[in-house]
């Protein structure tokens, strides 16, 4: 009996450490049996899910600044953020500027303030990127 | 109308996502703010006139004028002078005998000064108010606690987090000293949540999330948004915690609550919307066949492109403007917009070429997958190390090599595809977490033992500590790993690796499991060579007994 699970063990160990006849290795490798792999997935069929605002009412709002007002300055800042797993912001850059210094400050600083529900991977959360464009408009 | 307007588009690279209007913007903004009636402003002319001719005084009588009129040179952008009327308002009140009733009115007046976005004007009379009130009925009574709310309100707006975590110490003590208070306010937990938050201490904001959900649920057919308010916020703390289910059931009810507050009705059923002839949704439907030929209908596509990109660069180069030295800058710039163009189409031809490989890949057609790899992977090596799609083809590379026996080529990819996850997603990514399965494995497959049995251990400690750890997962760590420690003879390590695999097994696994088989067979072998002849014994009982079972 003992034999029979030993060897069921073994195969199904071999998942874990794959193991190859290898001529250009000098030291042996763990003697695992027989090798069994799991199948590859590729990674467009996982189930993956994308940051979100939790709520777009508790970001901090980008301020229309004044002087950008009266300079009549307007235009799209596109920020992109890294939003670490647990929602928190890692990191957020200008990745295309308004044309206007002020504007894009603005935008970062309102929108540095939000909380994300992070972007998950089969149901896990996980670290991601995301864009915002934020636009400054006159009408 | 001055509008701003956000646009969220998710993933990173997804386009032409839905506009939506933005909430009206806060503090210091002429732009959205409540503007004075023409009555309004004409009457703080005449105030403002008469107290220049001295036919008025700053005084008890004029104090309502008085402020508005800070609020008319708030909307005439005369904004220092706002403020200085203002002040004027607050030592008018400060000069009267403290009481309940003042600090009450001073507070109407910031809260006013607030609605139309004076902030410096709004700040001097709350603190003002709550001087008052604290000289009044004290820090403890609900009317401190209330105008301390709305300071912190105003800070918030403000960004000043250093002078919104002293007053939440403030408003917390208050309330510790008489928790009937929170009853009567209970937004003032939703405050000290988000204060709590921003100071990244997530279990306490939990809790005062959690204690304002306590006071507004009273069962209401139509709650409150505050308590949407509420229930978001306890979300966002129990994401940063790690807590996602618990945290999207809230979230829930919160945008159910805020769809029936506008007409919308309750969300029954949530729908995925997604497109039915994307290569993933094909694959996801098993329809592998379909999927590939979309792939390789994508590559044609991507690299038909390509080339009429390139050519036309290569006409614009061409071109007698181009020749012209200096170059014109407008020429330049068309040329630099050609290459990028070339660039972008380059990346999408990239990306198909890894979708056909991963589809041959994943179908066992090792030798299809390869080579399209391959010409992937020279297309972006010589980019950017921080490239999720050159990990991405490292790794599928590194394991087709790995099962051809090439296993040090194998191990060089498999570093280049988790330095590359790693820098661009983090350690704990998924796409990182693979490829270091992948190391491990190869490790292991040259026996290098000590290099297999460090990852093995990283990767098992960083499971057990993530707060959704997944046994499944944890398992496939710790299994190699205890099997790597009795192989080098270090008994000592191994047992207990194989204790946690077998009690992970255990406790609602079923019994002929793989890996409850695995780690008491690992158990028993460990024993024998421990000499431990009853212990050995009994783990074969349990083994014969798990046979039987089978």
């Amino acid at each position: 009996m003992r034999k029979s699970i030993s060897r069921l063990t073994l195969a199904l160990l071999s998942g874990f450490l794959s193991i190859h006849a290898a001529a250009q290795v000098p030291r042996p490798a763990i003697a695992l049996a027989a090798q069994t792999h799991k199948p590859f997935v590729p990674r467009f069929a996982r189930t993956e899910q994308n940051p979100e605002v939790v709520w777009i009412d508790s970001c901090d709002k980008p301020v229309y600044p004044k002087a950008s007002l009266r300079n009549e300055e307007s235009g799209t800042v596109v920020l992109r953020l890294k939003i670490a797993a647990n929602g928190a912001i890692l990191e957020n850059v200008v990745a295309r500027s308004s044309g206007f210094r002020e504007l894009d400050k603005s935008a970062i600083a309102g929108f540095a303030t939000c909380k994300y529900r992070p972007a998950t991977i089969n149901g896990r959360a996980v670290q991601s990127n995301a864009q915002i464009s934020f636009i400054f408009r006159l009408d | 109308m001055r509008s701003l307007l956000l646009l969220l588009c998710f993933p990173m690279l997804a386009f032409g996502a839905a506009q939506q209007p933005l909430g009206p913007v806060q503090c210091d903004s002429n732009s959205t703010a409540v503007k004075l009636s023409e009555g309004q402003l004409a009457a703080a002319k005449q105030t403002e006139a008469a107290l220049r001719n001295g036919s008025i005084e700053a005084n008890l009588v004029n104090v309502d004028a008085l402020n508005l009129l800070a609020l008319a040179q708030y909307e005439w952008y005369r904004q220092s002078e706002a403020s200085v009327t203002a002040r004027t308002v607050a030592d008018i009140w400060k000069r009267e005998a403290p009481s309940a009733a003042i600090a009450a009115r001073v507070q109407a007046h910031a809260r006013q000064q607030l609605a139309y976005t004076s902030c410096k004007a709004a700040e001097t009379l709350f603190d003002a108010a709550l001087d008052i009130a604290r000289k009044a009925v004290g820090e403890g009574d609900m009317l401190a606690v209330e105008i301390m709310s709305d300071l912190a309100v105003l800070y918030r707006v403000q960004r000043r987090l250093p002078e919104r975590l002293a007053l939440y110490k403030r408003i917390a003590t208050a309330l510790r000293a008489d928790p009937t208070l929170g009853t009567r306010v209970p937004q003032v937990y939703i405050e000290m949540s988000d204060i709590a938050f921003r100071n990244k201490e997530y279990g306490e904001a939990e809790q005062h999330a959690r204690m304002a959900i306590k006071h507004l649920d009273n069962g209401a057919e139509a709650p409150s948004l505050a308590l949407a308010a509420a229930l978001n916020e306890a979300a966002a703390a129990l994401y940063g915690q790690g807590k996602l289910q618990e945290g999207d059931k809230l979230r829930d009810r919160a945008k159910n609550i805020v769809r029936v507050a506008n007409g919308l009705g309750p969300v029954e059923v949530k729908v995925q919307q997604q497109p039915l002839d994307t290569v993933a949704s094909l694959y996801k439907r098993g329809q592998v066949d379909a999927a590939l030929a979309k792939a390789l209908q994508e590559l044609r596509a991507s690299e038909a492109k390509e080339v009429a990109l390139v050519t036309a660069l290569t006409a614009l180069q061409a071109d007698p403007i181009s020749q012209q030295v200096p170059i014109g800058e407008v020429r330049k710039r068309e040329l630099a917009s050609a290459s990028r163009a070339i660039e972008t189409q380059k990346y999408r031809t990239v990306y198909a070429l890894a979708d056909a490989a991963d589809i041959h890949h994943s179908q066992e057609r090792l030798a299809e997958a390869e080579p399209l790899y391959r010409k992937a992977f020279d297309m972006v090596a010589d980019k950017s190390i921080k490239s999720p799609i050159a990990a991405r083809l490292a790794h599928g590379l590194g394991i087709i090599l790995r099962r051809k026996g090439e296993l040090t080529e194998a191990e060089r990819f498999q570093h280049i595809a988790h330095a590359n996850a790693q820098a661009e997603m983090g350690a704990e990514h998924p796409d990182a977490l693979e490829a270091q399965v992948e190391l491990a494995r190869l490790y292991a497959a040259q026996g290098k033992l000590p290099e297999a049995t460090k990852l093995y251990t990283l990767l098992a400690t960083r499971e057990e500590q993530r707060s959704d750890a997944d046994r499944t997962l944890l398992s496939e760590h710790l299994m190699p790993l205890a099997q790597l420690q009795l192989q080098q003879g270090d008994l000592a390590a191994a047992e207990p690796n194989f204790v946690k695999v077998a009690q992970l097994w255990r406790q609602g696994g079923t019994k002929n499991d793989r890996f409850l088989i695995a780690s008491l067979e690992g158990l028993a072998r460990l024993y024998a060579k421990q000499g431990k002849t009853a212990d050995a014994k009994s783990i074969d009982a349990q083994l014969a007994a798990l046979g039987r079972a089978k």
